[in-house]
């Protein structure tokens, strides 16, 4: 019996749904579907899943992860089957496969790909795409605010060069544009799509709207996971 | 269609936003043009709260199994999106259409607790609906209201257009049928009030009078209106086998209060303990089939893949197939990983050995209800339960390995004496006891027993409906000495706050005249009044006093037993004559038995269902 490793989104209004709910809710699906999952011993039994990086609220996603293990011979194709019929069309099983990986989905995952899309009444492609590029090629500086183990407010400089793999803008309407960039991922830490919007909003014009597809994962090659 | 964009943009800013999206699993979205009743399922609390109310479930896929009625839900904002939602303009819609609330037919709300009363009125306002009857127009929604507080509505005579008393769910369909024709034959608001007078269990407001004494009781009460009748009926089922049951419930995303399959085993209650409203009045007992039951779990587990069912009544304990329904989950599902939990489990009628095969699959605390710490007081409300029948399971509780005890109790019961408060320390101390007094060796575990005491409310339809509730100080001086008392670091002791329960008994007993007082706290800004970090008694007392309502008057006044009562012309199927006579014999702290032991004549029996009552004939 094989792990089984799935690409699934999470769809319009599902983006509201935390990580947590997310994990929960997956685990309710194969229950629905009848499929036999393994389970850890002790006190307290949990389904054997494994999830990739959190994603932020708010953002919708075509590129997700997660790996489970079973306890019945399925084959990949079946999974995917048997879930998509239990689950909403906001949240389907875009790809399953076998898993022999033995590195966490977390490890595996290198960077991020978005498709940012942008409202500005005031939208300037210029003023956006130098901001973009210096993003990208001097870097920009700016202070996140976090707390730390002691729950007091810490500051920390980000340079948007050293998350920054890939950013480019196209005008995709009136008054709208369409971003898209690669983040680099890692456990330590990475660049938030929020972040970005909010130094084209400090540098360049007010975003009046903006929507945040993540597109995919990708591993230390620039491959999706799966 | 509210401006889905606007509320997007501003949805990450407030906390939960799953609670304002919908689109969960088995909620059902209908093509409108198709549907010619649009009916909006209001909970006037926080989403988590209203998902986990299993009335809602029932109610929701029942009123959408018709085919041309669309049932939609809509919670109460939480004061953050009450916020973004005043400020951008946004009024309240439903979740399934988002839709906003004037474009329903009905907003239909459940009175589960007194203390939603303001949630009512504010999720109106944000729905852009005037408050009062008189003043939406034909083409305004109906506001409709049910549910536990539905059994005292005056205090809500004011807002709420039509009241459904008792069970609805025969009477939800019938009273949308009439609603439907005459809407074809040009709505005209007051006709349809008129007919759906007509109509067993349902009260108009409108169509009534109270008529005050000068001492401010109640005179009496005028019919206004030759369609209503004098007297409103509620309505039961009587089959619960037969009776409408989804085959799936809706699923939500986020943590709701109770996260699982929840099983109705049965409804009413035999034990007759004085002081609860729900064993009155929803007499008589009427129980489901085991198979109906397992049949039920088996369609509830599918469509959602929850992991726990929880059964459910006013006393689980006493379903007579108890053992039978508990062995045949634990058989089908034991090895799927799904727990089965009793919460309102009576130790003095549940065999063991199940509860010790319950464990296996997670093991909970023991919760136990005495009510009261003393003999003469358990009496005296009818708990029927001696301190044998409570130390003897807790022995064998914690020979079978627990150690951890929640007790609830209630302080301010009608001839309470000091003494009886103290009972609580000294029942919970020999709990302890029972505990320590094993050798050693068998002792495992860490001792905890939480003891808490919540303060007595006195409702309608109880015999103690006449009698006067604590004063807020002697509230506060009864659990003050127990907390003083209890000094053992095992025992811990907690109480709800006084001045909630004390507002909880004006509205459960309160008249017409405090339709004002509310929409005056909610002006003042009152909602959430049931969570205690929102409740701002200050402002209710404002309230009070520029509305010149005494609110003492209905919360501390002992009445005559033959005063008009507000609710005296619903009839519960319980007599009157057999409330006082059981509220005489509480003053002798005088029993009376179990009515499954044999019928004990409340009334409902001829009353309601033409016949005795079933759970009686079983036993013979
Ligand atoms: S009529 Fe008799 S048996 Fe039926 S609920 Fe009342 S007391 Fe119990």
């Amino acid at each position: 019996m094989c792990k089984i490793i799935n690409k699934y989104s999470k769809t319009g209004n599902l983006k509201y749904i935390s990580h947590l709910d997310v994990l929960r809710f997956i685990q309710r699906s194969v229950n629905r579907a009848g499929i036999r999952a393994k389970y850890s011993e002790g006190f307290n039994p949990h389904m054997k899943t494994s999830f990739g990086f959190p994603l932020s609220l708010g953002i919708e996603s075509i590129g997700e992860y997660f790996e489970i293990e079973l306890n019945e011979n399925l084959p990949p194709e079946e999974f995917k089957r048997k879930m998509n019929s239990v689950m909403p069309k906001e949240m389907q099983i875009i790809k399953s496969s076998c898993s022999d990986n033995t590195n966490s989905i977390m490890a595996r995952c290198a960077y991020a790909e978005y498709i940012i899309g942008i409202e500005s009444e005031n939208l300037d492609m210029d003023r956006l795409n130098n901001l973009l590029s210096e993003m990208l090629e001097t870097g920009v500086v700016y202070i996140r605010q976090k707390k730390n183990k002691k729950k007091k407010l810490v500051n920390k400089e980000i340079n948007t060069k050293e998350y920054i793999r890939y950013l480019k803008a196209d005008k995709s309407g009136d008054n709208k544009a369409k971003i898209e960039a690669v983040f680099i991922t890692s456990e330590t830490g990475s660049m938030k799509v929020d972040e970005l919007l909010k130094l084209i909003n400090d540098r360049a014009f007010n975003l009046d709207y903006h929507t945040i597809m993540k597109v995919d994962a990708l591993d230390k090659d620039m491959e999706p996971i799966l | 269609m509210i401006d889905v964009k606007k509320l997007d943009r501003e949805l990450l800013s407030v906390e939960k936003p799953a609670r304002y999206v919908g689109s969960e699993l088995n909620s059902v979205v209908k093509d409108k043009e198709k549907t010619s009743v649009r009916f909006a399922f209001a909970f006037p609390d926080v989403y988590e709260v209203g998902m986990s109310h299993t009335g809602l479930h029932i109610l929701y896929h029942m009123l959408n199994s018709i085919e041309n009625v669309w049932c939609e839900r809509v919670f109460a904002p939480w004061t953050d999106m009450e916020e973004v939602m005043r400020k951008n303009s946004i009024p309240l819609y439903g979740l399934e259409s988002k839709d906003e609330l004037k474009e329903f037919d009905f907003i239909g709300f459940t009175l589960q607790y007194e203390m939603s009363y303001t949630n009512i009125l504010n999720m109106l306002d944000l729905g852009g609906i005037p408050l009062k009857s008189k003043d939406r127009t034909d083409n305004m929604p109906i506001v409709i209201a049910g549910g536990p507080c539905a059994y005292n509505p005056e205090p809500l005579h004011e807002i709420v257009d039509l009241f459904t008393v008792g069970e609805a769910e025969e009477l939800l369909p019938e009273l949308l049928g009439i609603y439907e024709k005459e809407k074809l034959n040009g709505f005209n608001k007051l006709k349809f009030l008129e007919k759906a007078s007509q109509l067993e269990g349902i009260y108009v407001p409108q169509f009534y009078e109270e008529v005050y004494n000068e001492d401010n009781t109640i005179k009496e009460r005028k019919v206004l209106n030759n369609n209503a009748k004098d007297i409103i009926t509620k309505r039961i089922i009587k089959d619960m086998d037969k009776v409408y049951y989804p085959d799936k419930s809706i699923l939500p995303y986020i943590d709701v209060v109770h996260d699982r399959v929840v099983l109705e085993l049965f409804r009413g209650c035999t034990r007759g303990c004085r002081f609860c409203q729900a064993g009155m009045v929803y007499r008589p007992v009427r129980e489901k089939k085991s198979d109906t039951l397992v049949n039920q779990a088996e369609s509830m587990l599918n469509s959602t893949g929850h992991d726990e069912i929880s059964l459910t009544s006013l006393s689980s304990g006493d379903y007579s197939c108890l053992p039978d329904l508990t062995l045949k989950l634990l058989d089908k599902y034991e090895n799927d990983n799904v727990s089965i939990s009793l919460p309102s489990l009576r130790l003095d009628s549940m065999t063991f050995d199940i509860i010790q095969r319950l464990q296996e699959v997670r093991k909970s605390g023991l919760t136990f209800a005495p009510e009261a710490g003393t003999q003469r007081m358990r009496d005296v409300i009818n708990k029927n339960l001696t301190e044998e029948q409570i130390l003897g399971p807790v022995e064998t509780a914690f020979k079978l390995g627990w150690s951890t005890v929640k007790l609830y109790f209630m302080i301010g019961l009608p001839g309470e004496t000091m003494e009886d408060v103290l009972g609580i320390k000294e029942l919970s101390y020999k709990i302890k006891d029972k505990f320590f007094a094993r050798p050693k060796e068998e002792i495992k575990g860490n001792l905890k027993i939480n003891s808490s005491a919540s303060c007595f409310v006195p409702k309608p339809f109880t015999p103690f409906q006449w009698t006067a509730q604590n004063s807020i100080e002697e509230f506060y001086d009864k659990a003050k000495m127990l907390q003083r008392e209890i000094k053992d670091k095992k025992v811990s002791f907690s109480y709800h706050e006084p001045k909630l329960s004390y507002l909880e008994a004006v509205f459960a007993r309160g008249d017409r005249r405090l339709s004002k007082v509310l929409i005056s706290a909610w002006e003042k800004g009152c909602r959430f009044d049931g969570w205690y970090d929102m409740f701002d008694f200050d402002k209710w007392m404002e309230a009070f006093n520029e509305t010149n309502v005494d609110p003492d008057f209905f919360a501390k006044r002992q009445r005559e037993i033959t005063e008009v009562l507000p609710w005296d012309f619903i009839d519960v199927g319980v007599s009157k004559k057999y409330l006082i006579s059981e509220y005489e014999k509480s003053l002798e702290a005088m029993t009376t038995h179990d009515c499954r032991l044999g019928c004990t004549n409340c009334g409902v029996n001829h009353r309601l269902i033409g016949g005795a009552c079933p759970h009686v004939q079983n036993n013979k």
